[in-house]
């Protein structure tokens, strides 16, 4: 081959150029601390970088959502702590204004820290967030849970909808829980009413074992036929037939249609629970012992038994003292179940206890459904507080797996994209020497001529 | 025979001349660009001494066109590599990149997510998804201001290429003229002419051929004439009447045009033709795609939800129309032809150039072309015979989007229009929502659980699927329409009834197994536009309502969804929006390694040529000092010869005397 003057020179130019390039190259790299600085040094490295980035940034903002989440779950865990505990001083308050030694001067004073009390539990259930939220009202939190109305009741003033936030790619959790869940919907005392239907009868009624009327209430109480929850009571002599008569039929009239009750007849139906209540004499009758049967509305037997004047029959917790002579019908129906918040049932039992004129028999009541709504709302705190416990656990769960797979992904995007410091720093010798060889070469090339020999 | 020495030693002298002439042109030329080394040609005579013959190149005619196209390669390679390595660069970069504005946009809504009342984070979260736009923004003004560089290259080049190609047809004269006149053939220009010819292949790749006469003629690679004898026809750019983004070449030959191929030129204008068609366009729909299933996606889940205001939400993104070219040919008038996105089809909607045409009396065909112009296998019909929707529109759901036909008198047989839905709509991206408080994050509606219900099951809304007051429960002056479901009566813990606003039974359902989704089972879903579910089983008597009152602000149902969106596969129903970026990013990345490898091996190989065309055309001066002292010694000898003859004359003359 022919060597020429544009090879010789072209060559070496090329070699040093070329060598130059590697150089700055390697230098590029060294510098930004990365093995890809174009999508080219590694396209399927680069989008992979971009996707781990974008995991991590996403990563991240969960961890945000985790944060503000267990500072929401927080601030509710403390509230409900509170509110557990005031309604434990209410429930021993209670039980000692039952004491039967206090004069109605301590009933009053037990009254007034009750009602004080009940300010605080409605200040604990209208809790506002950091942010000025209300926390238990549901998603309208610009406005109280509970308002108090002109009737001095707490109505339920948010909704039902949660707050949630994404604490992962296809996980929401929760973070706000309803009051009307927590607070309102809780079931107050069951009960049920009585009156004497026929016959002469002192009567008296009274749950005698709350649990045994609730697990009655829980099988038989019927919401869409309410004349199935009508029951009778009717006692005779020894020796006598007793009529049951199916009431389900008797309201119907010859269409099969219900009867409609006239306004009378319910106002009669009041009144004589009224009178009945007034008339109550507290003298025990003693007389002679008889039968009773008990029906449902179809006029079926449910129960019966023997009949002694002096003591109370007691069907499923229900307590029925007659204290007169067999021969009474006692209609008696279950009242339907119904919810309230614990301030309404205390209130009302405070505004019994403060009339000196309320009985004992209604005191007692009274203290009862106040307690009972006590109970009730403390299990309903305990379900929302160990369902926060498991939200809040979640979240740190969830915490350690998101900081585990943003370290995975930040190790495997240093592998993807990160510097391989030996390998670059060879590569920054190699190209050096080569840059180094490369202009000594030409310097000597620049020499050889034969021009310069003759 | 004295004077013959003498003739010998004279010739001997000039030819030694000649040639110590021809070594220094030589020598002197040794850096000059596209000089080939002249040989001296002797020959001796039959009368004795030395003949001159002539001074040639020493050129190899095969090994230059190898020169030519190997150049033409490499520059195609050079080129298209430097257009892409501009995006390479940018893109990787993460200022740029899409997906950190995305990720950006994404975490600004999950913040308003945890706080939906507050003010300042829907203002975040509005100026997030703006940050976004405009990213979009960039990088679809990134690749038209690239297009308009390579529209200004391309203008620039044709004019370089014009002027080089009427040069060597100028030459082709002047070559006949001066060879005409000479035995030696006119080296210098020839030179000339080749070094032309080389720049010209830098260019577009061409064939050269020399008729008879040693006349240059040049043509593109697929016979267009560039160069014909003392012609050189022009080459022309004018924009694709259909397609103003697309380009068309045409030659001129004075008489007519001759519209030219625009796949595989090759050298530098083929480059920037192919990086306009493969890369430019390509990315500007990818990016264009890509914006618009974001947006259209967060437009039909922001619709489904109540913004700050206590509204329906509204669109939080907008468009520009998209643009419509009609065939010079069509024959009817210019009709009232609208396209626009199909409002929740935006998966379906492809990177290709759309054509409608007019196939019957009442229907239309739309056929798609993918980007190389080849007609894909994605068509549809469209029967225009049947009613369009309020606003005229008949949906091509399949491919899209919605076509607003006009007036059907308009149109006649055969008439085409073409559109590329997602061509240049990164640009036109716009931010529609005025501020953070028209985010819909608000669930359109409140559900109760009646207080007096027997179970502990609470009634949630699970889903929300159509809010427009035209086909669903949702009237338009904020509530649901009476006849809407707005209550579930449990007869049983399997039995229930759907009630509406005045307690009329919509529909009874028994034997219920399963307590989601309620509505659904029912059949009552599709029509209300959403659903509710039960955590648990009821009871007989229990009863659960729905209505729009008291939603509170801050219920962020409809916000977790549109949050949602950043991990569906939105991009034509298969990727999310940063796998389809990574995508782009990863798919230029591979084009300019590949081209980057192109360019090398095609620099050695152009390299490699260059060699050989040096090792037989360029000056070794190591070789002319070798020649300048043996023809300086010859030149010496000849004078010796003169020296013999006078001195053998003078013996000749001293022997007489």
């Amino acid at each position: 081959m022919r060597v020429t003057n544009n090879l010789i020179y072209g060559q070496s130019s090329n070699a040093i150029s070329k060598a130059n390039e590697r150089y700055m190259d390697v230098q590029e790299k060294i510098a930004a601390q990365t093995n890809i600085i174009k999508a080219s040094d590694d396209p399927v490295g680069a989008s992979q970088v971009l996707q781990y980035e974008s995991s991590n940034q996403k990563l991240r903002q969960y961890d945000d959502a985790m944060s503000m989440a267990a500072s929401n779950l927080e601030y509710q865990e403390v509230a409900l702590d509170s509110l557990n505990s005031l309604l434990d001083d209410a429930r021993s308050l209670l039980i000692q204004g039952q004491n039967e030694i206090n004069t109605q001067a301590d009933v009053d004073a037990i009254s007034q820290e009750l009602a004080i009390m009940v300010e605080s539990m409605a200040d604990l259930m209208n809790s506002k967030s950091a942010e000025g939220d209300y926390i238990f009202a549901g998603t309208d939190t610009s406005s109280p849970a509970f308002v108090l109305g002109n009737d001095g009741r707490y109505e339920w003033a948010g909704n039902e909808s949660q707050k949630f936030a994404q604490i992962s790619e296809g996980m929401k959790i929760a973070v706000t829980d309803s009051g009307k869940k927590l607070f309102e919907d809780v079931w107050a005392r069951n009960n049920f009413s009585a009156h004497v239907e026929s016959g002469e009868a002192n009567l008296a009624t009274e749950i005698r074992h709350q649990g045994d009327f609730d697990a009655f209430m829980d099988e038989h109480y019927d919401p869409i036929n309410p004349l199935n929850n009508h029951y009778r009571l009717t006692t005779f002599a020894q020796g006598e037939e007793p009529t049951l008569v199916s009431q389900v039929e008797s309201a119907l009239d010859a269409n099969g249609d219900v009867i409609e009750e006239t306004a009378e007849q319910e106002l009669a139906d009041q009144l004589g629970d009224v009178l009945k209540e007034e008339e109550y004499d507290n003298r025990p009758y003693f007389g002679p012992s008889g039968q009773y049967v008990l029906t449902n509305s179809f006029g079926e037997e449910v129960a019966s038994g023997e009949y002694h004047p002096s003591k109370p029959i007691v069907f499923e917790g229900m307590s029925f003292s007659i204290n007169s002579a067999p021969g009474a019908v006692i209609d008696f129906e279950l009242n339907p179940p119904r919810r309230d918040n614990v301030l309404n049932e205390i209130k009302k039992t405070l505004s019994i206890i403060s009339d000196e004129d309320s009985s004992m028999a209604e005191r007692e009541k009274a203290f009862f459904d106040a307690t009972t709504s006590i109970t009730n709302t403390q299990s309903s705190i305990g379900q929302g507080r160990s369902s926060i416990g498991a939200r809040m656990n979640t979240l740190s769960d969830k915490g350690n797996v998101n900081s585990a797979s943003q370290l995975s992904n930040a190790i495997a995007q240093d592998k993807v994209g990160g510097l391989d410091v030996g390998a670059a720093a060879t590569d920054l010798a190699m190209a050096e020497s080569a840059l180094t060889a490369s202009q000594k070469l030409f310097s000597r090339i620049n020499n050889l001529s034969l021009f310069n020999q003759i | 025979m004295g004077s013959n020495l003498y003739g010998i030693g004279l010739s001997g002298l000039q030819s030694s001349n000649a040639r110590i002439n021809t070594t220094g042109q030589n020598t002197a030329n040794v850096d000059t660009e596209g000089y080939s080394r002249q040989k001296t040609n002797t020959s001796s005579s039959h009368v004795g001494g030395v003949e001159v013959r002539d001074t040639t190149r020493l050129v190899d005619n095969m090994i230059n066109s190898q020169v030519r196209a190997d150049t033409s390669n490499h520059s195609y390679y050079e080129t298209y590599h430097n257009m892409m390595s501009l995006s390479d660069g940018l893109l990787a970069e993460d200022s740029v990149s899409l997906n950190n504005y995305l990720n950006d946009a994404f975490k600004a809504l999950q913040a308003v997510n945890n706080d939906p009342a507050s003010p300042g984070l829907r203002n975040l979260a509005h100026s997030s998804l703006g940050s976004l736009v405009e990213q979009y923004k960039v990088l679809s003004g990134m690749t038209a201001e690239q297009s308009r560089t390579v529209d200004n290259q391309l203008a620039a080049s044709l004019t370089d290429l014009n002027a080089l190609t009427k040069q060597v047809a100028k030459l082709n004269d002047e070559i006949l003229q001066q060879e005409s006149n000479s035995f030696s053939p006119a080296n210098e220009l020839r030179d000339q002419q080749e070094l032309l010819a080389v720049k010209i292949s830098e260019y577009i790749d061409t064939k050269t051929q020399f008729n008879d006469e040693g006349v240059m003629s040049i043509s593109l690679a697929n016979g267009q004439p560039l160069v014909l004898d003392r012609l050189a026809p022009e080459l022309e750019m004018e924009p694709d009447p259909l397609d103003p983004k697309r380009i068309k070449l045409t030659v001129d030959l004075g008489r007519h045009e001759v519209g030219i191929k625009s796949e595989d030129l090759g050298g530098s204008i083929g480059a920037l033709v192919d990086y306009r068609r493969d890369f430019s366009i390509d990315t500007d729909r990818t990016l264009g795609q890509s914006a618009i299933s974001i947006a259209d996606a967060m437009n039909q889940q922001n619709a489904l939800g109540i913004d700050a205001n206590g509204l329906l939400g509204r669109d939080l993104f907008s468009f520009a129309d998209i643009k419509i070219q009609a065939d010079k040919a069509n024959t009817g008038k210019t009709p009232d032809l609208e396209v626009r996105v199909s409002p929740g089809n935006s998966a379906n909607i492809l990177k290709d150039t759309y054509e409608l045409i007019k196939t019957g009396d009442s229907s239309f065909l739309v056929q798609t072309y993918d980007l190389n112009g080849e007609p894909s296998r994605r068509t549809a019909t469209i029967d225009a015979s049947a009613a369009p929707d309020k606003k005229g529109f008949y949906q091509v759901a399949e491919l899209g989007v919605d076509l607003k036909l006009g007036d059907l008198s308009d149109y006649e047989m055969g008439d085409t229009f073409q559109f590329s839905p997602t061509q240049g709509m990164a640009s036109t991206f716009q931010l529609a929502a005025k501020n953070g408080d028209d985010l819909a994050l608000s669930g359109p509606m409140n559900v109760y659980t009646d207080s007096g219900n027997l179970s502990e099951a609470k009634i949630s809304l699970s889903s929300v699927t159509n809010t427009n007051p035209d086909s669903s429960a949702f009237a338009s002056n904020h509530g649901l329409y009476p006849n809407a479901p707005h209550s579930i009566h449990f007869m049983s813990n399997n039995e229930f009834q759907v009630r509406d606003a005045n307690g009329g039974v919509l529909t009874s359902i028994d034997n219920v197994q399963d307590y989601q989704n309620l509505l659904e089972q029912a059949g009552l879903a599709e029509k209300a536009g959403f659903d509710v579910s039960l955590s648990s089983m009821p009871m007989a008597g229990d009863v659960f309502s729905m209505d729009m009152e008291n939603i509170g602000v801050s219920n962020n149902f409809n916000g977790l969804l549109l949050g949602e969106l950043q991990n569906e596969n939105l991009v034509a129903g298969r990727q999310s929006v940063s796998e389809s970026f990574s995508d782009l990013v990863a798919q230029v990345g591979s084009k300019s390694a590949e081209l980057e490898g192109n360019v090398k091996s095609s620099e050695i190989i152009m390299n490699q040529s260059m060699a050989r065309r040096d090792s037989i055309s360029a000056v070794s001066l190591d070789e002319e000092a070798v020649n300048l002292l043996k023809y300086q010694q010859s030149y010496s000898a000849s004078a010796q010869v003169i020296t013999a003859a006078r001195t053998t004359f003078e013996t000749l003359l001293g022997a007489v005397r």
